[in-house]
């Protein structure tokens, strides 16, 4: 197990009270596994990557049972040693990736930043040397061969598509083994899309990195993804590896992703009305008691005022009191 | 950057001679007669016929704006209607003296200044920064005149550390050449130098302390601004996730682009400072240009007020314009931003 | 509040509200905008609560310390000056023309600058950089420096001090507005609102102007924070108000002379500049963050 999460809550205080974005989610990621994180802007996803990586300011109030990675307990550890931890074996990667670069900076000093310091032997300027050649050789590892012109460029002067490639750039540099992606393609064509994740399964391939995706979008996520998690306005939905997900989902809400996503689509009548859930999200002011899909969960019965637990089955987890798709043991 | 760079100057040309003509319209606007204004000569003087044949005062307005434009580019810049003094030579010197007690407090300020407000940035909402906030807002907020009576009744006349007044003492008798005080002894290089420099600083401590403290209390506002904006932003974030320790992030991304933030502000804090000169200058009898020029508009000398003015208006565009290239070179994507505006 | 809450419902409240919430919050700004309601009372009903006039001179009181030390005198609280004229009767007078009248000059001011402001952005004329540019570089020249220009031609004297500083300011609230109107017609709600067909006026007041009238008080308390300074500052330099008006900077310098023997004369309406300042700025600046901190929401 590379990262374990049990039960981490993140509750942040409002005007109105202390409000629970995030409610008892539990992660479990594998050494060299790809997972992704699938749930609506707003649903706290990017909040359990903030919460690793230990960037959540003062006002948001972490507990978990258990938010370890391997050996290392997070929660126990000061910002500078988790930052000594994650710097070489977490990495991290954003959407809206030009924002990420130092606009002073030029790409080849940024990237030069993120070289180790135990990569480089010698003298000063031997280690300049190596530094700069360490620099080239990740540029060329994302695909970016005019890497003369790309050292000497600022954040401004570069397409959000290369902006991303050097941000994977600097996140491999320490040859992590955890490197969580959050939403890093939200912003970019389809094509640009497919090119990212494709240098993120080579990395995966070549290094044996885990990934952690984190995605809005059912449609848009690796193809090489092994494990999946739904995760809905704070609460932890389902969990299991893709393809059996997919196929048969236990969770309403999984099933309803589905329904309105192009896995489904030979299943529709031509012209049929999309099947969407009903009504909208809710906002933190008014989160719902209990299962916080209820209201719009089209099976919700009065038992659904309670938090369901999480049940495992198999490789597969789910947080339902009426599951679906149980036909076989039953 | 060529092209920005003739732009700010195209820029400059055209103000300073916005500036020409409005000190030349001042001239007309002043109660009393053109001729008299602009150069300094009574009627009754001699030598007032051959003026008003050179200034084209018989002429029309725009042989007259020519002929002026043609006496201000030859430093004839009249003489005082007071004490007959030409006015450029004075110029000169009350600009050294001025420019002198500026810079120092502009120094004085941006030491103490810069870090304080980082500091302050740093340990947002904490104790440390609620006083140092607390501190430079209400430091900004003392009246400059008052402070320095204060400071002068405290420090020079009930303790006498310190002289009240003047630049030196006159006992020292060092030529006035350049107006700064410690240049001139300097090129003076009197026998006895070091007793001159000594009496010279300690008539500086009070002028460029008082001067200093209004323009480092924006410092630390500004600062501490800039800071918090930029520790805000997405690159400092990308700065942990590099696993860079919070010093060097600090050290290496978040001032850096704070001090761009502060440096585009300055405009304000030379405006402030060149206010509280003028003030500081005419309490401490400075022989400054500020002094100079309220003496001169209490005594309605108005050749001194044109010439003044002139001079104090083109320093600060002059400066706000070498601050803004200085911008442009230092920080390249603010080039971007400017030639992106339609 | 006593509002009986029924039903599960909150009402978020609504921007200015926020704004005004986060500032109550501020106990220090909240002291600074009393001091100021204050200050606004003493001008307006100053002259019922003072015991004596303003140049009133009691010749057996002349440079009295403040009553609490042992040679002072009840009769006057804060002492007396060098003609012997009552301190606290001056400063409370001096209140008139050290806040009052500036306030009644950035009023002035920012109406003139915020309408001409609104009619430049709104009408399609020289929209240059260069024009803007050139804004940017004469907003960069003091505005002590232009007043005193004005002054110079005018000549010394409250009236013209205000007149000066009023001149000076309404380039300012212009230049604010004209910006702000220019930033706000490029979001998308504006351009919303013209879709739909909206006039100009009805654009202007009742799409725009809710929108940067927050930049426009936090410009307001600017302004007013240099136009007392300023006046004051006139004042000092013996520009603005003549001798013997009791305007706080013109005290001050009439103050000069006797500084060493009688310090409180000089002390006092310092003291009263600083505290009105302090206020202004606070109440200012804690307003710039608030509305910052709500943006940022």
């Amino acid at each position: 197990m590379l990262l374990d999460i049990r039960n981490l809550t993140i509750s942040r205080d409002t005007p109105t009270g202390r409000v629970q974005v995030l409610e008892r989610v539990n992660l479990q990621i594998n050494e060299g596994e790809i997972h992704t994180l699938v749930g609506e802007s707003g649903s706290g996803k990017s909040l359990i990557a903030r919460a690793i990586m230990g960037f959540l300011s003062s006002n948001w109030h972490i507990q978990a049972d258990r938010l370890w990675f391997e050996e290392h307990d997070l929660l126990t550890l000061t910002a500078s040693q988790r930052r000594h931890i994650i710097g070489v074996d977490i990495a991290m990667i954003f959407q809206d990736a030009k924002s990420y670069l130092d606009p002073n900076l030029t790409v080849g000093e940024q990237l030069g930043e993120a070289v180790l310091d135990q990569d480089l032997s010698g003298r000063w300027l031997q280690r300049r040397k190596q530094r700069k050649e360490r620099v080239i050789q990740l540029l060329h590892r994302v695909g970016i061969k005019n890497h003369e012109s790309m050292m000497t460029s600022y954040a401004h002067e570069l397409s959000e598509g290369a902006a991303q490639k050097i941000m994977i750039a600097s996140a491999i540099a320490h040859r992590p083994k955890l490197l969580i992606a959050d939403e890093p393609t939200s912003t970019m064509e389809p094509a640009t899309r497919q090119q990212i994740y494709r240098l993120l399964a080579q990395f995966h391939a070549r290094y044996g990195m885990s990934i952690l995706l984190i995605s809005q979008d059912l449609g848009a996520i690796m193809k090489e993804t092994e494990r999946l998690s739904m995760i809905y306005s704070g609460q932890l939905m389902e969990t299991g590896p893709t393809r059996a997900l997919l196929d048969k989902p236990h969770h309403p809400y999984t099933e309803a992703l589905l329904n309105t996503s192009l896995y489904r689509q030979s299943q529709r009548e031509p012209r049929s009305r999309l099947p969407t859930l009903a009504g909208t999200e809710p906002s933190l002011q008014h989160l719902p008691i209990g299962c916080r899909l209820g209201p719009r969960c089209a099976n919700a019965r009065p038992k659904c005022v309670q938090t369901p637990e999480l049940s495992k089955l198999r490789d597969r987890a789910f947080a339902c009191h009426y599951p679906l798709n149980l036909e076989e043991k039953e | 950057m060529t092209r920005y760079l003739f732009r700010q100057i195209g820029l400059l040309l055209v103000t300073l001679w916005l500036l020409t003509l409005l000190t030349y319209g001042l001239g007309h606007w002043f109660p009393g007669e053109f001729i008299t204004n602009s150069s300094g000569i009574f009627p009754d003087d001699i030598r007032y016929e051959d003026i008003v044949e050179q200034r084209a005062g018989d002429a029309g307005i725009l042989s007259q704006y020519i002929a002026y434009l043609q006496h201000l580019f030859s430093g004839q810049w009249g003489v005082s209607l007071l004490d007959g003094e030409p006015v450029f030579e004075q110029l000169q010197l009350r600009f050294g003296a001025t420019l002198e007690v500026a810079l120092l407090a502009f120094l004085l300020a941006l030491i103490p200044g810069i870090p304080l407000g980082v500091l302050a940035a740093l340990y947002f909402r904490k104790p440390v920064d609620h006083t140092i906030l607390t501190i430079s807002l209400s430091g900004y907020s003392i009246p400059v005149f008052w402070f320095a009576q204060i400071a002068i009744l405290v420090i020079a006349v009930h303790w006498g550390m310190v002289p009240i007044s003047g630049q030196i003492n006159p006992l020292y008798d060092i030529p006035p050449r350049t107006g700064s005080i410690l240049l001139d002894i300097m090129l003076a290089q009197p026998s006895y130098l070091a007793a001159a420099l000594h009496n010279a600083l300690l008539h500086m401590v009070l002028p460029v302390s008082i001067l200093a403290v209004m323009p480092m209390m924006l410092i630390i506002r500004l600062t501490r601004n800039a800071m918090l904006d930029v520790l805000q932003q997405n690159y400092i974030t990308a700065g942990y996730a590099k696993g860079l320790s919070t010093a060097r992030v600090i050290w290496s991304h978040a001032i850096p682009n704070a001090m761009q933030q502060l440096l585009r502000q300055l405009g304000a804090l030379i405006s402030l400072l060149i206010t509280n000169t003028m003030i500081v200058e005419v309490i401490f009898s400075w022989p400054g240009l500020g002094s100079w020029l309220v003496r001169s508009i209490y005594e309605r000398d108005y050749p001194v007020i044109q010439g003044g003015l002139l001079v104090i208006a083109a320093l600060i565009l002059i400066v706000s314009i070498i601050l803004n290239l200085f911008h442009a070179w230092r920080y390249p994507q603010v080039r971007k931003d400017l030639y992106g505006t339609p | 509040m006593a509002r009986p809450n029924l039903y599960y419902e909150e009402r978020s409240p609504a921007p200015l509200e926020m704004v005004w919430l986060e500032f109550r919050s501020k106990p220090l700004a909240m002291a600074a905008l009393y001091i100021l309601l204050l200050i606004s009372l003493l001008v307006l009903i100053g002259p019922l609560l003072t015991p004596y006039e303003p140049n009133q001179q009691f010749i057996d009181a002349i440079s009295l310390p403040p009553a609490w030390s042992t040679a002072g005198d009840i009769r006057f609280l804060l002492g007396t000056d060098e003609l012997g004229r009552d301190m606290v009767t001056r400063l409370i007078y001096g209140a008139r023309y050290s806040f009052g009248l500036p306030l009644l000059v950035v009023m002035s001011a920012a109406l003139i600058g915020i309408g001409l402001g609104a009619a430049a952005a709104m009408t399609v004329g020289v929209k240059s950089s260069t024009l803007k540019h050139l804004l940017d570089v004469l907003m960069s020249i003091p505005s002590l420096l232009l007043a005193l220009i004005i002054i110079a031609i005018l000549g010394p004297g409250l009236f013209n001090a205000m007149l000066a500083i009023g001149l000076v300011l309404i380039p300012q609230f212009l230049h604010v507005t004209r910006n702000a109107v220019h930033d706000e017609q490029k979001r998308a709600y504006v351009t919303a609102s013209r879709l739909n067909g909206v006039s100009q006026l009805y654009l202007l007041f009742t799409v725009i102007f809710p929108n940067i009238i927050k930049v426009l008080v936090v410009q307001f308390t600017i302004g007013l924070s240099i136009a007392i300074l300023d006046i004051a500052a006139l004042g000092f330099l013996r520009l603005g108000a003549q001798a013997p008006t009791p305007e706080w900077g013109s005290m001050l310098a009439q103050s000069l002379e006797v500084a060493y023997v009688s310090p409180w004369v000089m002390a006092l309406p310092g003291l009263a500049l600083f505290l009105t300042l302090v206020s202004v700025n606070l109440v200012g600046e804690t307003l710039r963050v608030a509305i910052q901190r709500q943006l940022e929401r």
